[in-house]
């Protein structure tokens, strides 16, 4: 499908565009957490020189950015034919690809077989089309409605003080006022 | 209220309020009474003997009230020490899954475990311990786990969102632990629960609430469900979570008191509150359906700090419980159930000021109709925790203006005899009487839980390193907090003052990492104003009272001390040094547990590998959730999935998104930080345009961030 990588014939300028490109796209593989160094040299030469042969139809575009694009295409045309699913777009990797990809350990566990069209496993083919990622299991919405309290009369006359006292600054300082006058109040008649 | 029990789960229940439980509570408050009588009535006698005046009223029903709070903690371990030894078959709530079939029935439960900007780390360690120990029982599958996070850090939620799909693939745990993020955190820990409930909580029996640092054994967890199932009346069952992981001198002395004086107090409160209990909002299961009909909150009259939103909503769920029919009991027997706590004592008074104001709110409901008065009597000692302590402190206030009054007025002080005409000794033995008695009250319970462990389970103290060692830990402990004590009474009368004044808490997190002590300058802001209150206290205390110095002592010492006593207690050097000698040490240590050790494993080993090498960056969640593809497709994903979004539309660009390519994060503010991370569509265009863009055509920490993933 989309690149048979042992067989490739590499023809890659040796210019400084395409070392910052290939940095880029080992960086991005790196991202992508394929460590193997020799699956990941492969990968970058692959993707590099499909960005060259781009570069050589589009010679303004930048080199660099074309190598991403062709890593974003290669990477999501490859997950596309893991998951038996048509291509979608390919101007990035599609989300929930990306996360097949994390969830059956495609950079680890089955790292040789990225950006190949060799057969693939059944176990990564299983694996990818069984990962999918949920914050929870479904909605079974229900209400929690609370019950007002129930105050006793002296309470209720002490939640309306209080009520008021927050809405109103000058009742709230009249209240301060007198609960210190009765206070004063007392120290005096009882000295 | 038990037709509403009956409304639910169609069950007829067998009341939990029976002539037996009375006669429990009767007894329990009346020996209580008489222990604050006998002091109240000595302390009345002698201000009759000296002759009453204002100040000597208000000292007498301050010390009344107080008189009944110490005596509270006696009774509880008098109480706690007879009945020890006899579980017998209504008195522990355990007893009635003793002989149970192991396969019998069980139900599905959700473990719930809240997180506000906690350590993220520690918190999933947490979970993979609990996951593992469940499967090794054999129960996993009728647990699924909950991680509800709160955190409004982005660095934080970040790293939650990563670690969690870590802990999932190395667990192989999709579809059994689960994490979702709120955007808005709306009324804070409860609202994060009923949030659950009204999303999944129609899917589960049962919840077990945790906090971020709690850590149960598969076998407890187990155990909880087993009860409930066995018991289909009761609504809450709590555990007696016992503290570990302490290694600072401050949090190994809070965990020594946990497991050796806790089994006897929780016993004493076992006694008489039955199955009217508490909940402590942690480590405790409850049944979902009567929680969601019964348990969400009101609003409390007014504004904060008093009005508003319920604080501290736990003891007031218990509380809806047992107001409709539901029985709350305490399984405090159930072992494998664990916390963590401060580190040091500037941590533990930043928790006790949120604590502080949201018990201070339940003046409210102890004032509302139809509590049980059980619940009113947990609000009661809850407020009382933190009031009590503003009380003492008036008391010594009032007591040095009365000695201030009396040396201004230069009379001899003419002594009358006792009004109870056994009492027949000078004022200054009576004075020493009350003393002596107020220090039995405040220190026998500790000695009775040396007795109870010589009497009853003599073998248990090689667990605490021994019989002398474990002496020793007690000696320690009993001079520590009493140096604490004036310390921490400073502090919650700060806190009284500063909620009586309107100034409300925000919402803190605690610091559960302990560093080898809190700078100077930590303690110097903390302390200082207690340092120099100790210092002018005991200079005019001297001028005025060269007697009343003496009996100031120890509480103007332990706060002149304050400062350095802090930095002390906050050194791990100390208590690893103390470790090694056995000193404070509790069973999880000397003996191991297979949670904790699992838990300490697993830290140590750092199972969770992070691939972040940028977290020194104040931004480095907004820095990997964009640069780092599968760390962007899963927090994109969570937000589809929470936001009900279609995760293949084509990716957009966010507002503001240019700026943030071109300046970097420093330049927006948290709050534009904070929409970006909550656009899905935005985040993959971002994704997208750091890596196809020239590095000279976005900002240098783009670049950076990017060579930083390895």
């Amino acid at each position: 499908m989309v690149l048979q990588m042992d067989s490739l014939i590499i023809k890659i300028p040796e210019t400084d565009t395409y070392d910052d490109a290939y940095t880029k796209v080992e960086h991005y593989l790196r991202a992508l957490r394929i460590e193997n160094r020799r699956i990941l040299s492969k990968s970058v030469y692959v993707i590099l020189e499909k960005a060259a042969a781009e570069h050589q139809n589009n010679p303004s575009s930048d080199i660099a950015a074309l190598a991403m694009e062709e890593t974003y295409k290669l990477t999501s045309r490859w997950c596309k034919n893991v998951l038996d699913l048509p291509p979608s777009n390919e101007s990035e990797i599609p989300l929930k690809d990306k996360i097949a990809m994390l969830l059956s350990n495609v950079p680890t566990k089955w790292a040789k077989y990225f950006l190949s069209d060799d057969k693939l496993p059944e176990g990564l083919v299983k694996a990818m089309k069984k990962a999918y990622l949920t914050a929870g299991p479904e909605f079974q919405r229900a209400r929690m409605t609370h019950r007002a309290l129930d105050f006793n009369p002296a309470a209720g006359v002490l939640a309306e003080t209080y009520k008021l006292a927050n809405k109103n600054p000058i009742a709230k300082w009249l209240i301060y006022g007198a609960i210190i006058f009765i206070f004063a109040l007392i120290f005096f008649l009882t000295r | 209220m038990t037709k509403h029990r009956e409304k639910l789960s169609g069950i007829k229940p067998a009341h939990s309020r029976d002539i037996k439980s009375d006669f429990r509570i009767i007894i329990f408050f009346s020996v209580n009474f008489i222990i604050t009588s006998i002091l109240t009535l000595l302390m009345a006698d002698l201000f009759w003997r000296i002759g009453y005046n204002i100040f000597y009223i208000l000292i007498l029903i301050l010390f009344a009230i107080l008189s009944w709070q110490i005596s509270l903690g006696i009774t509880h371990a008098f109480f706690g020490f007879f009945s020890f030894p006899r579980p017998a078959k209504f008195d522990h709530i355990t007893e009635t899954i003793k002989h149970l079939d192991p396969n019998g029935p069980m139900a599905n439960t959700a473990i719930l475990i809240p997180m506000y900007n906690e350590e993220t780390q520690r918190v999933l360690e947490g979970i993979r311990t609990i996951y593992l120990s469940l499967k090794k029982y054999g129960t996993i599958s009728y647990f699924d786990f909950f991680i509800l996070s709160d955190s409004t850090n982005p660095n934080r939620g970040i790293m939650e969102e990563s670690m969690w799909v870590q802990l999932c693939q190395q667990l192989n745990a999709f579809g059994k632990i689960y994490y979702r993020r709120r955007e808005n955190n709306f009324h804070k820990k409860a609202g994060n629960v009923a949030d659950f409930c009204t999303s999944w909580g129609s899917r589960y029996k049962y919840m077990v609430c945790m906090d971020a640092d709690s850590i149960m054994s598969g076998a407890s967890l187990t155990s909880l469900v087993k009860i409930m199932e066995k018991n289909p009346n009761v609504g809450i069952c709590q555990t007696a979570p016992k503290i570990v992981n302490g290694c600072t001198l401050f949090s190994r002395m809070i965990q020594f008191c946990t497991h050796f004086y806790g089994p006897l107090f929780q016993s004493g409160l076992n006694f008489w509150q039955q199955g009217r209990g508490n909940y402590w909002g942690h480590n405790a299961i409850i049944r979902i359906a009567p929680f969601m009909e019964y348990c969400s909150l009101p609003r409390l009259p007014g504004k904060e700090p008093f009005g508003g939103k319920i604080l501290s909503h736990d003891f007031v769920e218990a509380a809806l419980m047992q107001k409709y029919g539901w029985a709350v009991w305490m399984a405090h027997d159930i072992n494998g159930s664990y916390e963590e706590t401060p580190h040091n004592l500037i941590d533990f008074a930043i928790r006790d000021r949120r604590w502080c104001q949201g018990n201070l709110q339940h003046t409210w409901l102890i004032l509302s109709k139809n509590w049980p008065g059980s619940s009113r009597i947990h609000m009661l000692n809850g407020i009382m925790s933190y009031l009590g302590s503003f009380l003492w402190f008036l008391f010594l206030i009032l007591s040095t203006i009365a000695i201030y009054q009396t040396h201004q007025e230069d009379l001899s002080l003419i002594v009358v005899s006792s009004f109870a005409g056994f009492i027949d000794m000078s004022i200054h033995h009576e004075f020493l009487l009350i003393f002596v008695i107020t220090m039995t009250i405040l220190f026998l319970p500790k000695i009775l839980s040396v007795l109870r462990m010589l009497v009853f389970n003599k073998a248990d103290f090689a667990k605490f390193g021994g019989f002398w060692k474990t002496c020793n830990s007690v000696f320690l402990e009993m001079l520590l907090s009493a140096m604490i004590a004036p310390i921490q009474m400073m502090f919650h009368s700060k806190f009284i003052i500063y909620t009586l004044l309107g100034k409300g808490v925000s919402w803190s997190t605690q610091n559960r990492d302990a560093e080898d002590g809190i700078k100077v300058s930590s303690a110097v802001s903390a302390h200082g104003v207690q340092t120099i209150v100790a210092l002018v206290w005991a200079i005019a205390a001297y001028f005025y009272s060269r007697d009343f110095f003496w009996w100031l002592c120890p509480i103007t010492i332990s706060l002149f001390l304050s400062i350095p006593l802090s930095i002390l207690l906050s050194k791990t050097s100390i208590g690893t040094s103390l470790k090694k000698k056995k000193i404070f040490l509790t069973p999880p240590e000397s003996i191991g547990d297979t949670e904790v050790d699992a838990l300490n494993y697993a830290i140590d080993k750092n199972l969770l590998k992070i691939k972040f090498n940028l977290t020194n960056s104040p931004y480095f969640g907004i820095l990997y959730s964009i640069v780092d593809p599968y760390i962007n497709a899963v927090h994109a994903l969570l937000i589809y999935e929470r936001e009900k979004g279609n995760p293949d539309e084509i990716p957009q660009a966010p507002e503001l998104g240019e700026k943030l390519l071109l300046e970097g994060p420093s330049s927006m503010k948290p709050l534009e930080i904070k929409a970006i991370l909550a656009n899905p569509s935005g985040m993959r265009w971002l994704h997208q345009q750091v890596w196809l863009r020239p590095s000279s055509k976005i900002h240098p920490v783009w670049q950076t961030a990017i060579a930083s993933i390895q």
